[in-house]
């Protein structure tokens, strides 16, 4: 048992070195950090409660009181934009999660058993990417109703099938490989094989597709939000804050401007350590023998 | 406009050349190549001298990592990045091809200096025929149009073995076997004629029976034509066969050379000797050396002698200073302390 | 394991009229436009192999030889024909043919998972197959790893931290953690440097030894051949066109593929007296096997009789089958 632990360790310390090393992951890595720390000490951070209205102080611009001045009922935007952090992840981390438990066994075991489940499988994953993302996940919404619940299992869905098609492309040729013809000798069961032997060859291509998606989804709940279907307010999300702005926009910018540009920089931070990822978990050129 | 070299055919050089002291066809002298990776520098290639005369027939043996692919390729000018030529020289008919310019050099390569690979999938484009390919080499060097251009690729086709030259002329690569595709890079090897042939493992990824009608190939069409060879392999007893002169290179330097006959009947080199005993034969059962440990990396060589480690001559000595080349014998060298 | 109504001179493993043809193609318009066409990979083989004997097979890529080994793994169901492992075929053995018949197959490094550590492969190979109690695994693996000169400090090693003959080393143990009686090794050398494949064909020839393992040696490596095998069997094409003794084999072959094959592979030593034959053209595609001799049109001996009729296999002499119309001799 102790001789596992030290050998986990090590290699987590080489995974660490090699992430370290890595200027795109670690700047990723950086932004999003620093708005996790927000997001995870919002209460302690957060100068006003952010749903306190305060309708003395409405339409003001940013001042020593209000950094980020207030929005149209008075309410501190300084303070909703950090709270806005725990929805941002909530919302990204929720909605990879969903797709990934859903997603990933089923691309595994239906490439892997082939035959009809496979193109039974496939064909509805067709059916649904079909559709533009954000169209689906409006008709999801509308018919189950407006909110954040509901929002994070419609864009989930819409995200499914780009990662089941790259599990099960991956999948495919993994299958073929010697290795794996080896497991057949060796008289392993199916389960075995995709579980233990055909998913750790995956596992890089997976993170990096989802390290992706937390920025798209970011993105496109904001979208949701903005025009209504998302987070309901009187919720702290940046999209809905950037949805009450937008009529606001000529005399009170600072209600769409902060908000805006923590969505870009959150979603710039998830895309970098994503790119950043892919470099280390792909394999480099090897060099040639003499 | 393209410059036309000025071209006799080999065998008539041969005839002229042999009446007068003439510079070798090639000679390397002190040759050293590294690859720059990270931080590492990985030394493939460590002050090697090797030269072949007019007509010779000369093998260059190793295994894997030994620097011989490395050579060639630096002796085309051809090393990729980031392999680079450290210092030497490299003289083909006593022109030092490392102070020309590229233009001279693509003169020079593909028309009188050419190269046979070990891996015809790679070097040969899938997406233009192998007939093309061919007559766009001719028509770089020779002063010929199209038309010419194609008769001559198909005559050459048709004295390569392949079967219906005409009609396989406009095949693509992806249609034709291994060994027939071996046989077009032959042709274009040969298609110049030129006064050297490299050929870096021409036979290894093909099956035995093929391997034969290939290397009887290039006996009959280019040793047999009277152009040098230089023949690289990991394949012993090819060299045995078809060389003149044979070369053992061990971690980038040349270890022993020596005529093909005293090579394999008096080697002195450990490593040559161990080399030869592990080779298993069909026409004798006898058995196997075993060489203990494996090849040193090329980044961190050892001071003294880099068998080291895996010799059964060893001593002190050997630890601390790098042994060079003596002459043991009739023309024949060795890098050892202890022979 | 011995069956019950199974006898010490009985084959460990037994081909009966093997043969296994792959459609060429699944796709039903290329069918319909160029007639169903079949691969046929391997073409009625019968073979014997008995405890403790080491039978090579030889032959070049294309003969047929590694789909016949897959189908005495199992992993492939005959056409027609049967394997017999032992008097039951794969299929009856179910799981426990895994501690019965193993495979070192040919790729070497890259048969072994690339996320896995090499002691965790050696384990779970261990483990499943309950070749060890609970306790005894980790020194199972130890004692199998130093079988094959490796030592247990590599155990957290991954594939590609291990050279060449390394790899071929753990691939090896893999196969014998399983303690089978009955070895393939299929081109266990082929991907590996001259020096390295001394020490791995060494090996293995130490390994039949002290295991007293019945061995199948593919390869097409006719030096090899001589120093481990018993008896040879050669492959053309799908079929095995002569099998006889090494010894007798070497001495004087019979069949003309076999002499070329001889013929053409290079003596280390420059003044030994060869006999040139270069055989006309390339092997022919399994899916257009000629009809007769399959090996008439390269044949520098052919007549008409072996362009018309297939030959069989014949036993000229006891030990030696040759299929020829007109056998060297």
């Amino acid at each position: 048992m102790i001789y596992r632990t030290r050998f986990l360790t090590r290699q987590i310390q080489k995974a660490l070195v090699r992430v370290r090393s890595n200027h795109l992951a670690v700047a990723g890595l950086i932004i999003i950090g620093f708005f996790a720390v927000l997001a995870i000490f919002a209460p302690l951070i957060a100068p006003f409660d952010p749903y306190a209205t305060d309708l003395n102080a409405t339409y003001a611009p940013p001042s020593w009181r209000h950094p980020f001045g207030t929005d149209h009922v008075g309410r501190d935007i300084f303070s909703r934009v950090i709270h806005g952090a725990r929805i941002a992840f909530a919302i990204t981390v929720l909605v990879v999660l969903i797709e990934l438990t859903v997603s990933v066994p089923l691309a595994l075991i239906s490439s892997y058993i082939g035959g009809t489940l496979d193109e039974v499988v496939m064909r509805i994953m067709d059916m649904i990417i079909s559709i533009p993302h954000l169209l689906l996940a409006i008709v999801i919404v509308a018919l189950m109703g407006p909110g954040m619940r509901n929002a994070i299992i419609a864009i989930s869905i819409s995200y499914m099938p780009m990662l089941a098609r790259l599990v099960r492309s991956v999948a495919l040729s993994i299958k073929e490989e010697p290795y794996i013809e080896a497991c057949y000798v060796l008289r392993f069961r199916s389960v075995r094989i995709v579980f233990s032997h055909i998913l750790p060859n995956i596992v890089s291509v997976i993170i990096v597709q989802l390290s992706l998606d937390l920025g798209y989804a970011l993105i496109d709940m904001a979208s949701l939000s903005f025009i209504g279907l998302g987070v309901q307010p009187p919720k702290a999300s940046w999209g809905a804050m950037l949805s009450l702005g937008k009529s606001y926009l000529l005399h009170s910018p600072w209600m769409v401007i902060f908000p805006g540009i923590c969505i870009a920089l959150l979603v710039f931070g998830f895309n970098l350590f994503g790119i950043g990822l892919g470099d280390i978990l792909n394999p480099k050129a090897r060099q040639r023998g003499g | 406009m393209k410059k036309y070299h000025k071209h006799t055919p080999s065998k008539e050089r041969a005839k002229v050349n042999g009446s007068r002291a003439a510079p070798r066809i090639l000679e390397v002298r002190q040759l050293s190549a590294s690859f720059y990776l990270n931080r590492k520098v990985i030394k493939a290639v460590d002050t090697v001298d090797l030269y072949v005369d007019e007509g010779e027939t000369v093998g260059l043996a190793g295994e894997s990592g030994c620097g011989k692919s490395t050579l060639a390729s630096s002796v085309m000018k051809l090393i990729p990045y980031p392999g680079r030529i450290v210092s030497g020289k490299i003289l083909f008919r006593g022109q030092e091809l490392l102070k020309c310019s590229e233009q001279d050099l693509q003169d020079i390569r593909g028309n009188r200096l050419t190269l046979i690979f070990q891996d015809p999938s790679s070097y040969l484009n899938p997406t233009v025929s192998i007939g093309m390919q061919i007559c766009d080499v001719i028509m770089a060097h020779n002063p010929v149009d199209a038309r010419e251009a194609k008769r001559r690729t198909v005559e050459l086709l048709g004295s390569l073995g392949i079967p219906e030259p005409a009609h396989r002329f406009h095949s693509y690569p992806h249609e034709l076997s291994g060994g027939m595709k071996q046989r077009v890079l032959i042709a274009m090897a040969i298609s110049c004629d030129p006064d050297l042939v490299i050929a870096d493992e021409p036979t290894t990824a093909l099956d035995v029976t093929i391997q034969r009608q290939i290397l009887e190939l290039i006996k009959e069409k280019v040793i047999g034509e009277g152009s040098s060879l230089l023949f690289i392999t990991h394949d012993l007893s090819i060299l045995a066969e078809i060389c003149d002169r044979v070369y053992t290179m061990y971690a980038g330097r040349v270890v022993e050379t020596a005529h093909t006959v005293e090579f394999f009947h008096n080697p002195l080199h450990p490593y040559t000797r161990k080399l030869l005993s592990a080779i298993p034969r069909y026409d004798v059962k006898k058995p196997l050396a075993e060489i203990p440990g494996s090849p040193p990396s090329l980044d961190d060589l050892p001071p003294g002698c880099s068998f080291y480690p895996r010799c059964d001559l060893r001593s002190e000595r050997c630890l601390k200073l790098r042994p060079e080349l003596r002459e043991l014998g009739m023309k024949h060298w060795v890098s050892c302390h202890n022979v | 394991m011995s069956e019950q109504n199974a006898t010490a001179t009985d084959p460990a493993l037994e081909t009966v009229a093997l043969t296994k043809h792959f459609l060429h193609t699944k796709n039903v318009l290329s069918r319909i436009i160029s007639g169903t066409k079949w691969v046929r990979a391997v073409d009625g083989v019968d073979l014997e192999l008995h405890p403790q004997e080491v039978l090579a097979l030889v032959g070049e890529s294309g003969c047929g030889k590694t789909t016949l080994a897959k189908l005495i793994l199992g992993l492939l169901s005959p056409t027609r024909g049967h394997v017999y492992v032992m008097g039951k075929t794969p299929v009856e053995h179910g799981s426990s043919l895994a501690a019965l018949l193993q495979i070192v197959f040919q790729q070497g490094r890259a048969s072994l998972n690339p996320r896995i550590s090499i002691g965790s492969l050696l384990r779970e190979a261990i483990r499943v197959n309950r070749i060890a109690g609970p306790g005894q695994v980790e020194g199972a693996v130890d004692e199998v790893m130093r079988m094959v000169d490796l030592s247990p400090d590599h155990k957290d090693r991954f594939a590609h931290e291990l050279s060449g003959g390394e790899a071929q080393r753990v691939v090896i143990a893999r196969a014998l953690a399983l303690k089978p009686s009955i070895l393939i090794a299929d081109e266990p050398t082929s991907s590996l440097d001259v020096s390295i494949q001394a020490r791995i064909l060494n090996l293995l020839i130490r390994l039949q030894h002290e295991l007293h393992l019945t061995m199948l040696y593919i390869t097409h490596n006719l030096g090899s051949v001589r120093q481990i095998s018993d008896r040879v069997a050669v492959m053309y094409l799908g079929k095995i066109v002569e099998m006889a003794a090494t010894e007798a084999l070497f001495a004087q072959p019979f069949h003309p593929y076999t002499e070329a094959l001889f013929a053409a592979v290079p003596i280390p030593d420059p003044l030994a007296k060869r006999k040139i034959i270069v055989l006309r053209g390339e092997t022919p595609s399994p899916i257009d096997i000629p009809s007769g001799c399959p090996f008439h049109p390269r044949c520098p001996y052919r007549q008409r009789r072996c362009e018309i009729s297939v030959p069989e296999l014949g036993e000229l002499s006891p030990g030696r089958l040759v299929s020829c119309h007109f056998p060297l001799s």
